[in-house]
């Protein structure tokens, strides 16, 4: 069989691409080397929807941010992902930063964001009284928000399966070969045919580009994760001025109602290093504490790193493989690839239509049902759902208030791990950090899964949980 | 609404004893309410023994006795719903519960908080390294080993000499596994001696005093760690790395009492112990709302939870059933070298007839003893060869009159 159009990579890129594709009638695949969707960069990054100011005016990144910004409140509604509006404020401690903002704002400007505003000390301080006071004023870009990056890879990817995509996992492209009429894919454990191919493969996707001189450099992230707790120490994203190496450390509420701190920029030649250090936690701590003083870190429940598939090309690559019409690379996106995803799946989709892709749409188009996150419901919706499913008013994971009926729907809606659990529902991801709930969640996937609890894993490979049975 | 007079949240030794006593101090309808399948809590999980030598005067396990609280909770008609959570508790004490049959509310006459602690994740101390699995809080692990019957390694370093993580060193050399080095940041173990001693001398596993795991490694599945000394101030001193491979790290590194419950409510806290501040009736600062056992402050020995909290269910009764005295209360503060003073208030009456007080030491103290003054004349002494953190220090206090008290550690002449 032949497919019209393989994705490599299930990140937010290649998720949002799949979806996209899939609302035509296309055969269609999608391929990740990993066991879930959104296991590298998506999984570990800030989360921000960039208003668009940063990026060179004429860049992909400065009109795909925009463009992608203005997209996703649709789209986070068709795929049922929590988003949140915000808005972010950019915070200037001297005089010479306050000039950065002004360069910032007309730039802004030029890439077409709406609602940009500079704020002196007063305004600001009172949008958000704990910043700290020696600021001297801030940009201020109500467009920016907060989004669940992995919930919205998982998403697309999902919806894109309900039409029809069929998804492989733990599936290695190691390379791609164009014949006549159609391309090979030779992966770890298959072959692969299709006419058309879109390379989304992150921090891997030079490998499969095709050119020469493309290269990318994992630039790695170390963030912090504080307590619900501590949730209403800021409620808008707050930026440091940026340098040459990026935005800086932010400081931003998730959507989740946690507080995220990070990341820090670093090189790694090592495409699978999320090792953190203590010199980058430490710097991160430093920087926060310096925009919002009486910060607490002491509530933190995690730390991760993730990695930024820097190129050096400085902006997006996303363009056909050297003297292809057939194979299209969506490489080196890095910050603002969250934000700028819904605009990449578009862009992609004129690309193949430009290519010869018949683009016919199906007649009908499934949104995936809508998930049941108890805690957001109110007491007569829950009462009536544990009435209808009595596993919804079983709590597994204490800390987040997660129950056993979601849990399981997460399994039917394709988490094969611990981890895909986790990100689909939140299991595991409050402040105990899955210490009462993790035996539960084991035995939950062993049993919708049909497999043995030693069998069950954090997130596929040899992350197994279980080494054996008691003597 | 279903009516109580006094709702026990947590089924643990703390809660059990609790219900019991308030049942026996009048209280009509006592309703225990436990987020697990059994009675018991944590104790079911802990079948190592050492429990109940406080209170029973024999060496039983976690589980026989969690079985003595369960009998005599049956035996006293209390009512007893598992696998329900307590999702709120209001500021006029109805509480809202959730189980497989629904969303509920109860009117409480008094609500006794015994919910437990929880341990402290490796976020927390934001161990440096890589997030493959074969991380686990000791309290996993004994619960994958001695509920599940699932091991969860095979190569074994343990962070943190705590007791759960003194205990699980020798259970997992029991079930097969090897446990190369438990590793304390501290210079000296935060277990009991006896844990020491039974778990890990006896077994030669290595103990690694004011040493710290200072990087995890390893892909998909723990494949090894870096351990470092650590100077007085705790930092890792460069050139003392060494590397141990090791497919699993468990985690003893402190417990956090649970108090979320308590968020919205209002109630005075005290940082030091991690719980509510509480008169000597183990009443917070929000009426009719006590708390004991390890939710108030984390004891040493389960008997201490429960002993602790018969005062609470017996007040929370008192309360309910409006037979309380309201008398002065005076403050109790720590001094030179305390931490963890509880109860926090005490009321003159009490300490008439003589109040039961835990407090710890914040280091190790040798030829010291503790002193309890009335603001500057010492009422009471507590003399023992040395003291340590881990081991809470628990006196009855008994005075005619008092202004202010302070407790603290003097130096023995």
């Amino acid at each position: 069989m032949i497919y019209d159009v393989v994705i490599i990579g299930s990140g937010v890129v290649g998720g949002l691409a799949a979806y996209q594709m899939s609302k035509y009638d296309l055969k269609i695949a999608v391929l990740d080397s990993a066991a879930e969707s959104a296991t590298g960069a998506s999984c570990a990054n800030s989360g921000i929807l960039h208003a668009g100011y940063d990026a060179e005016e004429g860049t992909l990144k400065a009109r795909l941010n925009v463009l992608g910004n203005s997209l996703m409140d649709k789209i986070c509604d068709e795929l049922d992902v929590p988003i949140k509006r915000n808005g972010s404020l950019l915070i200037a401690f001297s005089k010479e930063q306050k000039k950065i903002i002004e360069n910032l704002y007309n730039r802004g400007i030029a890439n077409g964001v709406t609602g940009l505003d500079i704020l002196n000390k007063k305004e600001t301080l009172e949008l958000e009284p704990e910043i700290n006071p020696e600021i001297v004023a801030a940009l201020y870009a109500p467009s920016a928000g907060i989004i669940s990056p992995f919930e919205l890879a998982i998403a697309a990817v999902e919806t894109a399966a309900l039409n029809g995509a069929e998804l492989f996992f733990n599936c290695e492209v190691q390379s791609i070969i164009e014949e006549k009429n159609y391309i090979t894919l030779n992966c770890s454990n298959n072959q692969i045919k299709t006419k058309y191919v879109i390379n989304c493969a992150g921090v891997n996707a030079d490998k499969l580009s095709g050119i020469e001189d493309f290269r990318i450099t994992p630039r790695k992230g170390e963030y912090l994760l504080l307590d619900k707790k501590n949730s209403n120490i800021v409620s808008h994203t707050i930026f440091p001025c940026p340098t040459e190496k990026g935005k800086g450390i932010l400081l931003a509420p998730t959507v989740h109602g946690n507080i995220i701190l990070g990341p820090t920029s670093t090189y790694t030649s090592d495409r699978e290093d999320v090792e953190t250090s203590a010199a980058g936690i430490e710097a991160v701590v430093q920087q926060c504490m310096h925009y919002v003083p009486t910060l607490e870190v002491k509530g933190t429940i995690t730390s991760f790193a993730g990695l930024r598939a820097s190129s050096n090309k400085q902006d997006f690559l996303i363009d056909f493989a050297p003297n292809s019409t057939r194979q299209i690379n969506a490489a080196g996106i890095d910050s603002p690839g969250l934000t700028a995803s819904p605009a990449i799946a578009l862009m992609l989709e004129q690309m193949l239509q430009k290519a010869g892709l018949a683009l016919k749409p199906k007649p009908v188009f499934n949104q995936r049902e809508r998930v049941i996150h108890m805690n957001e419901l109110s007491l007569q919706q829950r009462n009536n759902i544990i009435k209808n499913n009595p596993a919804y008013g079983k709590i597994i994971c204490r800390c987040e208030q997660i129950s056993e009926g979601e849990i399981i729907d997460a399994i039917k809606r394709g988490a094969t791990t611990v981890d895909g659990v986790k990100r689909r529902v939140r299991a595991g991801m409050g402040r105990c950090q899955g210490s009462f709930c993790l035996p539960s969640v084991i035995e939950i996937l062993a049993r919708e899964l049909n497999i043995s609890p030693e069998q069950v894993t954090k997130c596929g490979g040899k992350s197994i949980y279980i080494t054996g049975t008691n003597r | 609404m279903q009516k109580v007079d006094v709702l026990v949240i947590g089924a643990g030794p703390a809660g059990t004893a609790a219900a019991i006593a308030a049942k026996e101090a009048g209280a009509k309808e006592v309703l225990i309410v436990e987020r697990g399948d059994r009675i018991g809590g944590i104790l079911n999980q802990c079948i190592h023994n050492g429990f109940g030598l406080q209170l029973f005067g024999e060496e039983l396990t976690g589980p026989e006795y969690a079985q003595r609280y369960a009998d005599k909770t049956e035996n006293a008609g209390i009512e007893v719903l598992l696998q329900t959570i307590v999702l709120k508790i209001e500021k006029d004490r109805s509480v809202l519960l959730q189980n497989t049959t629904g969303i509920f509310q109860v009117s409480c006459g008094s609500v006794i908080v015994a919910t437990g602690c929880r341990e402290r994740p490796r976020g927390a101390i934001n161990i440096p390294g890589s997030r493959p699995s074969g991380i686990f809080s000791a309290g996993t692990a004994q619960k994958l080993v001695n509920i599940k019957g699932y091991m969860p390694g095979k190569n074994v370093v343990i962070l943190g000499s705590g007791d759960i993580g003194l205990i699980m060193a020798r259970r997992m050399t029991l079930e097969g596994a090897r446990v190369l080095a438990v590793c304390e940041i501290m210079p000296y173990s935060s277990g009991l001696k006896r844990n020491i001693v039974q778990c890990l001398e006896s077994f030669d596993i290595p103990l690694h005093l004011s040493t710290t795991v200072t990087k995890i490694l390893g892909k998909e599945r723990v494949e090894r760690v870096e351990i470092s000394a650590v100077d007085s101030s705790f930092k890792p001193i460069d050139g003392t790395q060494r590397i141990i491979e090791c497919d699993t790290l468990l985690l003893s590194v402190g417990l956090i009492p649970e108090n979320e419950l308590l968020d919205g409510l209002d109630i005075e806290m005290d940082t030091t112990t991690g719980g509510a501040i509480v008169n000597d009736k183990m009443e917070t600062s929000a009426q009719g709302i006590f708390a004991c056992g390890n939710c108030l402050h984390v004891h040493d020995l389960a008997d201490y939870a429960s002993l602790e909290a018969e005062i609470a269910g017996k007040n929370a009764a008192l309360f309910t059933l409006e037979k309380r005295n309201h008398t002065t209360e005076i403050p109790f503060l720590a001094g030179f070298g305390i931490t963890g003073i509880v109860p926090q208030k005490v009321s003159l009456d009490a300490l008439k007839n003589g109040v039961v007080i835990s407090l710890r030491v914040k280091q190790p103290f040798e030829n010291s003893r503790v002193i309890i003054k009335n603001e500057n004349k010492v009422i009471k002494e507590v003399r023992e060869q040395h003291f340590l953190p881990g081991e809470m220090i628990r006196f009855t206090l008994k005075a005619d009159n008092a202004e202010i008290l302070i407790a603290e550690v003097i130096k023995n002449d």
